[in-house]
């Protein structure tokens, strides 16, 4: 039998564990910096009168973070979802 | 628009609704509930969040303070885009325990108790009630909007009265065909579905006309913006905050979301599209609130209702066939959640409340006795028309006065009391039931002290007087300034009273009082449902009872087919093919999981109980039992690492092993070699003694055969000695006091050795100019032993084809070399690798005078004085090069 060690067929655990681990935390932190960009103060940076292409900054800046969560959400999700059961 | 006209299409749309719920539920019987069952219909379900509150209600918010809507779906947003670490444990164990509502679960986790599935029952009826007449009002406003121009009076109580039974009607139809809550509705869910497309599609429709049929693209719509609305910078303070956290805490534990979300929920992957989708949803109905807003505000007159500025706008406009899409938009709005919502209650209603009290009335006569299922039906049904009774009456009462968003947040943070005991109960083993009791009343009374009451305006209840200066006059009572904080958003205020005490006395509460052992064990159940599955929580509780009283008690609840089924699957478990199963634990306790899918887990596990004997629990056998299950977890995972350390090791062996095997066969190859060296002069000697033994030779026979026999010993001993040489070298014991020694020295030492053999040979030996100073640490003799070596080889195999021999000296920043080349035929290339293997002679080579171990003995002599032995690659002859380090790194080898 081989040594054990990383072959095509079989990703090699300890690296699996890693990369799914690497996901759940990248899951945590896309929430709270979804949370810390939503909330105050650090939205009131974003509540300027400016208005660039005459929509309200904050209005962009609001629908914007709301996206870019969405669209972090959607790639990571499936890929979670892959990724079994453990806490 | 004629009266007439509108009730026509709302008819068929509702046609529409029952048809397709209808369809729905046909095909699931069938079995062909595919697409039924896809991430997209439960995503658009889940969208019952935005209620006729938003459908209406943002764009009202939105007219009067901005952005501050938005909160009510960011934090939803946050929710669903953390799935992972909240929702997804949530589903699971509510998939797992077979949870029929957010009352069943607290009462689960904490014991499957009665009490706390009473109360959280109470909070979320009160909570939910004004939230139906809003539904109820909105719904009736649109009417009368929409039927303004036709110059007709229109009937506000008789509508809101037609609409509410016909919404009772739909949900008794479709939402109690069965008992099992945890059987999913799946005509409900379709219709919410599509009623969820038609409101998000109404929405747009009358955004795209108001921005770009109105006011001429995105940026002429903001610019009508009153500049009063956009000062945005207050609207981001505590109030956003706390309706940011309200309304991620709704969207779990209002009744309605934890129903579809949880319970309503077919397949757990489906929570990783509605993770994105949802929020998408929500971003969509959001993004045209702000422009209409603004553009109703600019366009029609000062005192139209901004609630209904998705109707007029259109109307006002001359727009009648949009107003009819935003008013099929807003109706499918209310009449989803006032749906979801009555069966969500009427299930918690029936299961927490009128089934413990029917259990109750039952005391002393069997518990399986009169037809159960029939009673929960109907008291499911009863609850869906006590549910619309209260709504419909909350609205006549109240006279649909107040704006719409107020009722919305005050529901939230009814709900929002639930949060604190639920969190704690999947993520802390150690909240106990008095502790979440305690939390969740204190947090509930305040609520409706401080937020609920007062929204009466002093018409109920609270006075007037109250409301202004605190009961008896006692001023730090005030409902809106509690112990005397004042100046903040009376749901700031609220929020930030009742919050402290619920989580407060949580925390303080289960610190202080213990767990009963059920309740440790379905903590463990819950907290720990991820590792769970593996070494799956066994049953629990020893019971007597005989099979026949469960099976008539599952017959009575879950109907003859359901009942026998399970009983006919449980007895196959068991072996049993055509009796009825044994009353084990196991099936006991099974059988309690299905009954709890249909009555909720406090009931189910009351009405067991009663028939299994309760007081035969043996409490020693369920502590040994939660602790088993932490020991199965604790040890499953050791066996884990375990085996994967057993593996490393093995792999280990096997490599040993492999590695014995090769020096066993090269030593197995040696003693083949040694015997057949030793044997050969052996022969000879013998044959030669044995003649010499016969006699009648004559003198100079007698000398040569002696002189012989001299020498093939002389062989042997030669032989002997290089293996024992050999053996002792390789052995690794070898301990030599080196000296420093000048290297050109010994080769001259070597050189005067072998000069006979070279003059014999004919060959010419060049030697390269001395290098000064080659001086390094080591034993002469042995180096000269080498050198001997070397060049009597080169006179050996390069006799008769090459004529010269060169030694070559020098150093390298590490080393000092000395080479011995010579011209002869040099080493076949199919040889290199074993020349310095034991025995390895030169093939076809006839050698009378070495057994084939000069070079591994002069190669393991050099590694013993730290340097090497090796074959330079050359064209022509053979190279061989010797190193030894300089003395500063010889002194760090030795």
């Amino acid at each position: 039998m081989d040594a054990p060690g990383p072959s095509a067929a079989e990703p090699d655990p300890g690296q699996e564990g890693l990369r799914r681990r690497r996901l759940r935390d990248g899951a945590l932190i896309m929430t709270l910096a979804g949370a810390f960009m939503l909330l105050p103060p650090f939205i009131r940076v974003f509540a300027a009168a400016a208005s660039p292409w005459g929509i309200p900054l904050i209005v962009l800046y609001l629908f914007g973070v709301w996206a870019a969560l969405i669209l972090g959400c959607f790639l990571l999700a499936r890929r979670l979802d892959r990724t079994g059961d453990e806490e | 628009m004629a009266a007439n006209l509108l009730i026509a299409v709302a008819t068929g749309y509702v046609a529409l609704l029952f048809l397709v719920a209808f369809l729905a539920d046909r095909r699931a019987a069938a079995g062909r509930a595919r697409w039924l069952r896809s991430p997209v219909v439960y995503t658009l379900s889940i969208s019952v969040y935005c209620t006729a509150w938003t459908f209406y209600g943002a764009v009202g918010s939105a007219a009067r303070s901005g952005l501050e809507f938005a909160a009510i779906y960011t934090g939803p947003t946050l929710v669903f885009v953390g799935w992972w670490f909240l929702l997804r444990k949530l589903v699971r164990i509510g998939r797992s325990l077979r949870i029929t509502s957010v009352a069943d679960l607290l009462s689960s986790r904490y014991g499957k108790s009665p009490a706390i599935a009473v109360i959280v029952t109470l909070i979320a009826v009160v909570g939910s009630t004004p939230y139906i007449a809003l539904q109820l009002q909105s719904l009736t406003l649109s009417f009368s909007v929409l039927a303004a121009g036709s110059g007709q009076e229109w009937p506000e109580a008789a509508t809101a009265f037609w609409l509410a039974a016909g919404l009772a009607l739909f949900t008794i139809l479709f939402g109690t065909r069965n008992v099992d809550a945890n059987e999913r509705h799946h005509g409900v869910v379709t219709a919410i579905a599509l009623e969820a497309v038609v409101k998000l599609l109404a929405l747009i429709a009358v955004g795209i006309f108001a921005v770009w049929g109105v006011a001429g693209g995105l940026g002429a719509a903001f610019a009508r913006a009153d500049p009063q609305l956009l000062a945005q910078g207050q609207v981001f303070g505590e109030r956003w905050v706390a309706i940011t956290l309200l309304s991620a805490s709704a969207v779990i534990c209002l009744p309605r979301m934890f129903q579809v979300t949880v319970v309503e929920n077919v397949d757990e992957r489906h929570l990783a599209t509605a993770a994105w989708a949802f929020p998408l949803y929500l971003m969509l109905i959001c993004l045209f609130v702000l422009p209409i807003a603004i553009i109703g505000r600019a366009v029609l007159p000062a005192d139209a209702n901004p609630d209904l500025f998705v109707l007029t706008l259109p109307l006002a406009l001359g727009r009648e066939e949009l107003a009819l899409l935003a008013f099929l938009g807003g109706f499918s709005s209310a009449t989803s959640m006032v749906i979801v919502a009555a069966i969500a209650l009427s299930t918690m209603l029936s299961n927490h409340i009128i089934v413990p009290l029917w259990l109750a009335g039952q005391r002393g006569r069997h518990a399986a006795a009169g037809d159960v299922r029939a009673m929960l039906l109907a008291s499911r049904r009863a609850g869906i028309v006590a549910i619309l009774a209260l709504g419909y009456l909350y609205f006549r009462i109240t006279g649909g006065s107040e704006a719409l968003a107020a009722i919305g947040l005050i529901a939230f943070a009814g709900a929002a009391q639930i949060m604190p005991a639920l969190l704690a109960g999947i993520f802390w083993r150690g909240a106990t039931r008095s502790g979440a009791l305690a939390g969740v009343t204190a947090g509930s009374l305040i609520w409706a002290y401080t937020l609920f009451l007062p929204s009466f305006d002093g018409s109920f209840l609270l006075s007037a007087a109250t409301l202004a200066d605190g009961p008896w006059g006692i001023a730090a009572l005030r409902p809106q300034a509690l112990f005397g904080l004042q100046g903040l958003d009376p749901l700031v205020h609220c929020m930030f009273w009742s919050l402290t005490a619920n989580v407060g006395l949580l925390a303080t509460v289960s610190l202080l009082t213990g767990q009963s052992l059920l309740e440790r064990l379905q903590a463990a159940l819950f907290v720990d449902v991820f590792r769970m599955r593996a070494a799956r929580a066994e049953p629990v509780i020893r019971r007597s009872a005989t099979s026949g009283d469960l099976y008539t008690l599952s017959e009575r609840i879950l109907g003859r087919a359901a009942a026998r089924q399970l009983f006919r699957e449980m007895a196959a478990e068991q072996g049993r093919a055509d009796a009825l199963p044994e009353a084990t634990p196991a099936m006991i306790e099974r059988l309690e999981r299905a009954l709890a899918g249909a009555v909720g887990a406090a009931s189910a596990h009351a009405m067991v109980s009663q028939i299994a004997g309760g007081e035969t629990i043996s409490m020693e056998a369920l502590i040994s039992i939660a602790d088993e299950t932490a020991q199965i977890v604790d040890y499953s995972r050791r066996l884990e690492s375990k085996s994967r350390e057993l593996e490393a090791t093995a792999a280990e062996l096997r490599r040993a092993n492999r590695q014995l095997q090769e020096i066993s066969a090269q030593k197995d190859a040696f003693l083949n070699h040694v015997s057949h060296e030793l044997r050969t002069p052996m022969t000879s000697i013998r044959s030669f003694a044995e003649i010499l033994r016969e006699g009648d030779l004559t003198a100079e026979e007698r000398q040569r055969f002696v002189t012989i026999i001299h020498e093939e010993s002389q062989r042997l001993t030669r032989l002997l000695d290089e293996i024992l040489d050999l053996s002792f070298l390789e052995s690794g014991r070898v301990n030599w006091q080196l000296e420093p020694i000048d290297v050109e020295a010994v080769i001259d030492q070597a050189l005067a050795a072998t000069e006979a053999l070279i003059a014999r040979s004919g060959m010419v030996l060049h030697r390269a100019p001395r290098a000064e100073g080659l001086i390094a640490m080591g034993q002469r003799d042995r180096l000269a032993q080498v050198f001997i070596n070397l060049v009597s080889n080169a006179v050996k195999y390069a006799q008769g084809a090459g004529r010269h021999i060169a030694i070559r000296t020098g150093r390298t920043a590490t080393d000092i070399f000395v080479e011995v080349a010579d011209d002869g035929p040099g080493v076949p290339p199919e040889d290199r690798f074993q020349i310095f293997e034991k025995f390895a002679r030169a093939r076809g080579q006839t050698d009378s005078r070495g057994a084939g171990l000069g070079l591994p003995i002069s190669r393991e002599i050099m590694r013993n004085l730290g340097g090497d032995l090796r074959l330079v690659p050359t064209r022509r002859g053979a190279t061989f090069r010797v190193t030894l380090p300089l003395p500063q790194r010889a002194a760090s080898v030795a």
